[in-house]
């Protein structure tokens, strides 16, 4: 199930939301937990099975790592390598075996179709938090173990993040209280969100479709900038629209989750990037990976080394191709090259504005990596972006109608430029009118978000290889 | 509470709650709100679960949840109009909106005609000569029954009507794989083909030929490749400037449905016209499929066309003039027909967008015929 399809909108959410609150306070977990497999059974009838049993089998690995003090280590290797395996077979088979058909130059093993689970990248990371946490003594075994289900399976976070640290969390499922406070703010969160995610989003999407299927040779110097800057914004828009949603809905519930993305296309240097963009993974591999590699104590030459390690796997989480392998590394070269000079460099710089716009080259050119099909069509339209191909058959009108020329614009203010300028705080002084004007635009968002949806606007989420 | 937060939760309650509480309680039950007539596609009915349908269920219900939301069709309607008086857009993306309210077919999978319009989809000899030796062989096979073949090939709208297109769509090249086609045809074989497009671009001076909100021609285009076709089969029809027209308001069509504008794109007109004194009806009917028609025309000769949906208009100027008239669909269509009937002529009429098919254009094994 979508959060922005009207299932979704009109059935299970109010379901929900006004279940929760009619519910007596202890039923009100297990009553979450009900309706989260529910949510992800609807999306996933088949693999529904695959995620409890994944459940269950980590929560027995919780309380053997608590209570095995002698083979604690061992335990905690055995169930992080469980969990990987499961990822790995139903992510990664496929790119193994061509990886071994091509290492050993023959087809020694078939490649076959292997559906992926919806989630599964999440929900994974989330029960490693668990399994590592609970060694390293930062929380006790969860006991209940429809307390750990409902912590991996909650809703919100399931299938699109942010990726809830257990450590983060654990407080609340057992102590939360709502109030109308969150609830008004998780309201209007998620309400943002799904404009993000219907009006801008899905809007760059069409125009990325259309000119990233036009063969290298019909592909302008121009059209092909413009389908790197749509899609940066599209994927930004998309899963930070994705995760105010979820961040939205946790607090409908009670719950508070960190923030998963902090306006990162006006970031200074790559480094700042990565501190404002998936905040919960880019942290997740800081907490569980880095750092236990030694992260930056262990002399330059090492730092180096976890640093790509880190940028490999990351780059390998998103998905299954080598272009988000290379995408991965491409971005852990920056952060190589910032460490060594050039963070320096950026730092000392006066012009804010050429670091920002550095930032937005660089990773511009990774979303081109990211959207390729193959390395060889990545490194074409890179080509094509740094030539000066004529228009050719398309012009770019033709592909970026009004519509999304004005969402192209509302797109680039809204990454962080009209939030310096905070209209409604310092353009209406009166907090009442103030409060009524920002629930009027959000009226009318909510308002353009059905229109839109009903119309059966193309609204595939991307993130949904994960 | 404070006010501020029963706002917003009014808010939430009307967003999620709020359209299938109004559908509930203000809509009457029996209230039909399909509109499978405008979305040409029968709506999901609503799936039963069971334990065989467990797996499938909400693949299901979601698709008919979606074909039967609270509103849908206002809603929908609402979108569409916003889209088109803000950003001169359809909410369908087959239908390009044009200049002075005119709009275009584009669906990418039924013979993406945007491609054609630019100039970029030319056919390659072997394409032509494979389309030339098909409709070759059906003459030959239609010889056997002494029937005379004749291919009509109906322009697409906006090759007549290209000035209404769009600015920002991009003309490559002014070829047209169409016009490349005929002229091959003419060149190579001894094929009769009628390709009225030079008169119709010539006529539009003084004559709307087409619909300005339907992929088709209006009854005045018709008109005209009609009169071309039966002149191939020695028929002659009056020239359209002494012909007793009046005008009628016309605002409908394929194209204004598809982008839910009924009633929103306007100005829109046809001619009402009569050309023969005799008199036909329809004495045998399956929906658009097929059409079996007898005048009071004692000639005694009969025509059958295979046809698409850009002859339907044509049925009124053809069918008082023979003595028999059989129109069938191009998805209906069996060589059996011809067998069967054994009509003295045989027209085959195909629009601009839909000329690949001709590529696959065979009688299953006609040699048997």
């Amino acid at each position: 199930m979508l959060f922005s399809s009207m299932t979704f909108l009109w059935l299970f959410l109010p379901f929900v939301f006004f279940g929760y609150r009619l519910l007596n306070y202890k039923y009100r977990n297990a009553f979450l937990l009900l309706t989260s497999l529910l949510f992800y059974a609807w999306g996933e009838p088949k693999y529904i099975i695959l995620m409890l049993l994944s459940i269950v089998i980590n929560y027995c690995f919780g309380m053997l790592i608590e209570k095995k003090e002698k083979h604690k280590r061992l335990t905690m290797v055995m169930c992080v390598i469980f969990n990987i395996i499961i990822l790995g077979y139903f992510k990664y088979y496929n790119l193994i075996v061509k990886s071994v058909n091509a290492l050993l130059g023959v087809k020694l093993i078939e490649t076959k179709y292997i559906a992926l689970p919806v989630g599964i990248s999440f929900y994974t990371f989330q029960i490693l938090s668990y399994v590592i946490d609970v060694y390293r003594n930062e929380t006790p075994a969860q006991t209940n173990l429809l307390q750990l289900a409902l912590y991996i399976s909650f809703f919100p976070q399931l299938i699109a993040g942010p990726i809830v640290k257990y450590h983060d969390i654990n407080e609340q499922i057992n102590n939360r209280v709502v109030t109308a406070y969150d609830t008004t703010l998780g309201i209007r969160r998620f309400i943002i969100g799904l404009g993000k995610k219907v009006l801008i989003a899905n809007c760059m999407a069409k125009v990325v479709d259309h000119i990233f299927v036009i063969p290298g040779n019909e592909l302008s110097t121009i059209l092909a900038w413009t389908g790197a800057v749509c899609y940066t914004l599209q994927i930004y828009y998309d899963f930070s629209g994705y995760s105010d949603m979820a961040i939205g809905l946790g607090k409908m519930f009670g719950f508070k989750f960190r923030e998963n993305f902090n306006y990162p296309y006006i970031s200074v240097s790559i480094q700042d990037f990565w501190r404002k963009w998936h905040i919960s993974l880019s942290s997740w591999f800081k907490e569980y990976l880095y750092i236990p590699l030694g992260g930056s104590k262990k002399g330059k030459t090492r730092t180096y080394i976890n640093l790509v390690i880190v940028f490999f796997c990351t780059g390998l989480w998103h998905g299954a191709n080598y272009t988000f392998i290379i995408w991965g590394l491409y971005h852990g070269i920056f952060m190589l090259l910032e460490r060594a000079f050039l963070g320096e460099l950026l730092l000392r710089n006066r012009y804010r504005m050429v670091n920002r716009l550095y930032v937005v080259v660089v990773v511009c050119i990774g979303w081109v990596l990211f959207r390729c099909e193959t390395i060889g069509e990545a490194l074409d339209y890179i080509a094509t972006m740094f030539s000066i191909k004529q228009p050719g058959i398309w012009n770019v009108l033709e592909v970026v109608n009004v519509q999304s020329i004005a969402m192209l614009l509302m797109g680039i203010l809204g990454c962080g430029i009209i939030q310096r300028f905070k209209i409604f705080k310092y353009g209406i002084c009166n907090i009442i009118l103030r409060e009524f004007a920002q629930t009027v635009l959000l009226f009318f968002l909510a308002f353009c978000c059905i229109i839109s949806l009903v119309s059966g606007v193309y609204n595939p989420f991307i993130y949904f290889r994960f | 509470m404070k006010c501020k937060y029963i706002v917003v939760y009014f808010l939430f309650c009307f967003i999620t709650l709020g359209f299938s509480l109004l559908w509930f309680f203000f809509v009457p039950e029996n209230y039909d709100s399909s509109m499978d007539h405008i979305e040409k596609r029968i709506l999901h009915d609503k799936p039963a679960l069971n334990i065989h349908t467990a797996l499938e269920f909400p693949e299901l219900y979601d698709a008919y949840y979606n074909d039967h939301l609270p509103f849908r069709n206002c809603l929908m309607n609402i979108y569409a109009n916003i889209q088109y008086s803000l950003f001169k857009t359809s909410i369908s993306d087959d239908v390009i909106v044009g200049k002075d309210g005119w709009l275009f077919y584009s669906k990418k999978e039924d013979g993406n005609s945007l491609l054609s319009y630019k100039g970029i989809d030319l056919y390659a000899e072997d394409e032509m000569s494979l389309i030339a030796q098909n409709l070759i062989n059906y003459k030959e096979a239609l010889k056997k029954y002494n029937t005379q073949f004749v291919v009509l090939f109906a322009p697409n709208k906006e090759s007549i009507y290209a000035e209404y297109m769009p600015d920002n769509i991009k003309v490559v090249t002014n070829n047209n794989r169409l016009d490349a086609l005929v002229t091959y045809l003419r060149e190579k074989t001894d094929l009769e083909i009628v390709y009225p497009k030079q008169e119709m671009l010539e006529l539009k001076k003084k004559y709307k030929l087409y619909y300005s909100g339907d992929t088709h021609w209006n009854k005045l285009g018709a008109y005209v490749a009609s009169k071309q076709t039966l002149a191939m089969l020695g028929v002659n029809l009056p020239n359209i400037d002494d012909l007793n027209m009046n005008i009628e308001m016309y605002n409908q069509g394929d194209l204004i449905n598809m982008s839910r504008l009924v009633g929103v794109v306007l100005d829109d007109y046809d001619y009402s016209f009569r050309v023969s004194t005799n008199d036909y009806r329809t004495v045998e009917q399956d929906l658009d499929n097929y059409i079996y028609n007898v005048s009071n025309c004692n000639n005694g000769k009969k025509i059958m066309m295979q046809r698409d949906s850009f002859a339907t208009s044509m049925i009124d100027y053809i069918s008082p003039l023979f003595e028999k008239s059989i129109f069938i669909h191009w998805k209906a269509f069996d060589f059996e027909f011809v067998v069967k009937e054994k009509p003295d002529y045989f027209v085959l009429e195909i629009v601009e967008r839909s000329i690949p098919l001709l590529r696959d254009f065979t009688i299953k094994n006609y040699n048997d015929f």
